[in-house]
């Protein structure tokens, strides 16, 4: 399989790759949070599966939210509109999230759907499969972020671009799992040296009073 | 009496200036409290002429400060332009009223000195031949090796006041002109901060920065005309700002910390790194962390929810309030070298002025009242 690095780095600098990974991360710690807090969602059967839609949520905010430098998204509903989905954009690539199951039980592309295909039949990338060649009227590129795990912390994060018809993955990269880092905080003591100047001139070394603690 | 006290003690012109300057007042409006004429004023400015002692007394009761304040010789080598910020809207008169209360803040401190060793100075000094070449990669460079000198990693400073303190920079909190952020200036040798305590914590610890971006990179500041012309008044200040930024919020330590900008996110960062929303968002687009367009949606989401102004958290940081010059005065008490018997003669300054200067309690600066024998009376 073509590393979609080769493909996607002509649209997104190495520092988005980790930001798109913090993103997805801090929607699955919210999630967990939620999940946590919340006995009928995290202590109870029916409730339980809900992660898995819980989780397109989250991970759809984190990304929104993310800082990455001129990222544009838009929220596009699915082809019978009883759903909606985030459409992320920058530099002439589209990209979407999907959740794709958990460690055991993870599908390598996501589900099949018009509103991708739609965006994989745009997409203007150079591959060897004739499916793929380029169209002259082609506008952006796509790929799709695959998530996947049930816990606090995703157990993959992938980045594939998948072919026109969704068949299968013409490309794929893993990435980092970055969690936001942080770094210490700086705490600054009391260290003001002040000392007392001999008042009479007698040559009395001055007292001192180092007051650092 | 009156008059054998001021003949004896000569009447310094500088003072009554600094007086009035210290009230915003013009000489106009010192002139028709006193019922003078303002010639009367000018001349007694210029050292053309000295008041009588009668009037002097009434210029001092309106100018609200102490009658020895008038001949008071004590002097501190000004080494700098005062830099303001937020000088472009500032009024001339407040502008004048900050910097002579600097300017007390300094003569305050030098007496002091007379009887303490402060913390040295001890700042990094830059090779800077034309402050007016300076580049924002330049000055990125320069707030790493600063943070380096003081000893501080990349992440939010804990007390930026304590720290400076600690290198030996003074610094006063003060309620100033609305227009005014604040200012610094040399003082024998010694640089001196005053910020406005209005300001929340976040903003005055931005404005801290700032000034010590002017300490740092615009010492070859040689005159005030200098700092009015407003090209170079524009360019320092924006050099200032960005050092500012750059020293309180390293890109390093963001571009790993910064995923997200919704409202949540930038609350906690703020929380965190005890600055601003609005000072966060430009430095993040500063450093392309985030577009011009999210820069942007952050400043509209602080307008929609009105806080611009007042921004969440601003009540709960505490500001970083100054403590050297008040430890020193505990210490002179302590070893009644300057107590309140003595203060009034030593510092003859409005008591409420210098309080509100030195952050020292006001009963340490007036004189007990002395009460003799008490003699009960029995009805």
């Amino acid at each position: 399989m073509n590393d979609a690095r080769q493909i996607i780095d002509r649209f997104l600098p190495e520092v988005d790759y980790e930001k798109l990974s913090q993103g997805v991360c801090a929607g699955f710690e919210s999630c967990y949070e939620l999940m946590k807090s919340n006995a009928a969602l995290g202590n109870f059967q029916t409730g339980i599966p809900q992660w898995s839609h819980l989780i397109r949520t989250y991970v759809e905010y984190g990304l929104t939210s993310a800082s990455i430098a001129e990222m544009n998204y838009e929220f596009r509903p699915n082809n019978a509109r009883n759903c909606w989905h985030v459409r992320y954009h920058k530099n002439g690539a589209a990209w979407t999230s999907h959740f794709v199951g958990g460690a055991n039980n993870k599908r390598s592309k996501a589900r099949k759907a018009i509103y991708k295909s739609e965006l994989a039949n745009r997409m203007s990338d150079l591959f060897l499969d004739d499916s793929m060649r380029p169209d002259a009227n082609l506008d952006y590129s796509y790929f799709q972020l695959l998530h996947a795990g049930y816990t606090k912390s995703p157990d993959s994060i992938t980045l594939v671009i998948p072919s026109r018809d969704q068949s299968t993955i013409v490309a794929a990269t893993s990435l980092p799992i970055v969690k936001p880092s942080v770094a210490m905080v700086e705490e600054v003591e009391e260290a003001m040296h002040i000392e007392l100047i001999s008042i009479n001139g007698e040559g009395q070394d001055a007292e001192k009073t180092d007051s650092a603690s | 009496m009156l008059r054998k006290q001021i003949q004896q003690a000569k009447f310094n012109k500088h003072q009554l200036q600094s007086a009035r300057k210290a009230k915003a007042w013009t000489m106009t409006r010192l002139a028709d409290e006193v019922n003078l004429t303002r010639q009367a004023i000018s001349q007694y400015e210029k050292g053309d002429a000295n008041p009588s002692p009668e009037k002097l007394r009434d210029i001092a009761s309106k100018l609200e400060q102490p009658l020895q304040y008038f001949t008071w010789n004590k002097k501190v080598e000004k080494q700098s332009p005062a830099t303001f910020r937020s000088l472009a809207s500032s009024a001339g008169r407040a502008r004048e009223q900050a910097e002579v209360w600097i300017g007390i803040f300094a003569t305050v401190v030098s007496v002091m000195q007379e009887n303490v060793n402060l913390p040295k100075v001890s700042i990094p000094s830059f090779e800077i031949p034309d402050f007016t070449r300076l580049s924002y990669t330049d000055i990125d460079y320069m707030a790493i090796e600063a943070r380096k000198f003081f000893g501080l990693g990349n992440g939010p400073i804990s007390n930026l006041t304590l720290l400076l303190e600690n290198h030996g920079i003074l610094i006063s909190f003060k309620k100033l002109n609305k227009n005014l952020s604040g200012l610094s200036q040399w003082y024998d040798g010694r640089p001196f901060i005053l910020v406005d305590r209005i300001k929340s914590a976040s903003r005055t610890r931005f404005s801290i920065a700032h000034e010590l971006g002017h300490i740092l990179l615009h010492q070859q500041l040689s005159s005030d005309s200098e700092i009015l012309d407003k090209k170079i008044f524009k360019q320092i200040e924006d050099q200032a700002n960005y050092f500012a930024s750059s020293f309180m919020l390293p890109e390093s330590a963001l571009s790993n910390e910064v995923y997200g900008i919704d409202w949540e996110s930038m609350v906690a960062l703020k929380e965190r790194w005890k600055m601003s929303i609005g000072a966060m968002a430009m430095r993040l687009n500063q450093v392309r962390i985030i577009s011009d367009s999210q820069k942007i949606r952050i400043f509209r989401e602080l307008s929609s929810r009105n806080a611009r102004i007042h921004e969440p958290l601003d009540s709960s940081i505490r500001q970083d309030e100054p403590r050297l010059v008040r430890k020193v005065a505990e210490l002179l008490d302590s070893e009644k070298v300057l107590t309140t018997s003595n203060i009034p003669d030593a510092m003859p300054i409005n008591v409420d002025l210098m309080a509100e200067l030195t952050q020292i309690p006001k009963e340490q600066l007036l004189p007990q009242p002395h009460y003799g024998n008490v003699i009960s009376i029995i009805r």
